[in-house]
């Protein structure tokens, strides 16, 4: 038996702008694990930015968001991108425009529910978009101590996402 | 409905699958996949004898659109390096043509980096030298094998020996751009070598 426990499965049905994910962190689970496709109808291109969500469900839009990627372009040369103290991570859940132009990633966020330490991620993922491909691997840190028990994915530029976008959350049960 | 628990501060889970189970509870909650963790192994297979291809042929893409990829001690027995290659099979049918793309960084522990790029090839992954005691080992998803409205794609990340310039570390992704139903995978040596060493297990990612 594996200890990844299936905590949520969110699917997009209709067209949406913003995904909010919620009830996911708790003291069950220091380590979390997401698989997420993010697809769209667009045929403009956006990124599929993340934010935290605190106990209250309440979306932390604050400039706590620090990142640092490195995009392994398939058709050119690769580089670095990284921001500090901005209000999101950025792309985190790929970029991506028409379908089959989408995004996949595998995600692990580390404390998301602790009072006492930031919340940390890592992330490796692939996108299509707009004729460009990438694989990303990323990492975050939400330079906050409030508790957070979900996460909110939203369009970089109020495009949509459509079916076939999926987020599955599980928690890294440790057995004693 | 809660299933069997016998005590408080059940695990926040989709199912409440947490305690003791009657065999009942057991039964039902296996047959809908609740039981348990959340890899479901699909296939392992294990070095019995030399061979120069490595299938997956039964790989439920039906039942998931993620798959895990495990491999260790992956080795060759030829004399020389060669790199681990991979390939994926259309409706039953081998894709032997340039057509996969894929992007890598790689680092060796002797300080030399760089990428491994390319929009038009006939195989993904390229590890080099799974050599002798120089075993190549690691981890890749899949994504959406057996969609046929959607591309396949892969992560992985691996660390191997090389026969000559210590060892490296390599990362990234690539992607099949045909809207097909990828229903098996095939790992191999590009330069024709047999294994000599393996072990490999796909799992699926419960959905």
């Amino acid at each position: 038996m594996s200890n990844l426990r299936l905590i949520n499965e969110t699917e997009v049905t209709s067209s949406v702008s913003s995904v909010d994910i919620t009830d996911v962190f708790s003291a069950d689970f220091d380590i979390y694990k997401i698989t997420a496709e993010t697809s769209s109808n667009s045929t403009s291109h956006f990124g599929a930015n993340a934010r935290l969500i605190n106990s209250s469900g309440s979306v932390i839009p604050n400039s706590i968001y620090d990142r640092a990627l490195w995009r392994m372009r398939i058709d050119t040369t690769f580089g670095e991108i990284r921001f500090q103290n901005d209000t999101n991570l950025e792309s985190f859940f790929g970029t991506l425009d028409l379908n089959p132009e989408i995004a996949t990633n595998v995600v692990y966020v580390f404390n998301p529910f602790s009072s006492s330490s930031y919340t940390f991620f890592l992330k490796q993922g692939m996108s299509l978009w707009s004729g460009f491909k990438a694989s990303d691997k990323y990492i975050g840190v939400a330079k906050t101590t409030v508790s957070c028990t979900g996460y909110n994915v939203y369009s970089s530029n109020s495009n949509f996402f459509e079916t076939g976008t999926v987020f599955r959350t599980y928690g890294l049960r440790v057995d004693s | 409905m809660a299933y069997g628990y016998l005590g408080q501060n059940t695990p926040n889970q989709t199912v409440n699958n947490s305690g003791v189970f009657s065999i009942t509870d057991s039964a039902d909650l296996e047959s809908q996949g609740a039981l348990g963790g959340s890899l479901e192994l699909i296939e392992e297979q294990t070095y019995l004898g030399a061979v120069a291809n490595i299938d997956f042929t039964s790989i439920q893409e039906n039942k998931y659109d993620v798959h895990l990829m495990q491999y260790s001690n992956i080795q060759n027995s030829g004399g020389a390096s060669a790199d681990l290659s991979l390939r994926f099979y259309e409706s039953g049918v081998l894709e032997t043509a340039s057509v996969y793309q894929k992007a890598f960084q790689y680092g060796s522990t002797g300080g030399s980096f760089g990428q491994d790029r390319s929009t038009s090839v006939s195989s993904i992954l390229s590890i080099a030298g799974n050599y002798q005691n120089k075993e190549a080992n690691g981890y890749i998803y899949f994504y959406n094998l057996g969609n046929s409205g959607k591309y396949s794609f892969l992560t992985m990340q691996t660390f191997f020996g090389h026969p000559t310039a210590g060892h490296y570390m390599k990362f990234g992704g690539g992607f099949l751009p045909q809207a097909s139903v990828v229903d098996g995978i095939r790992l191999f040596n590009d330069n024709a070598d047999n294994f000599s060493e393996y072990n490999i297990k796909l799992y699926g990612v419960k959905q």
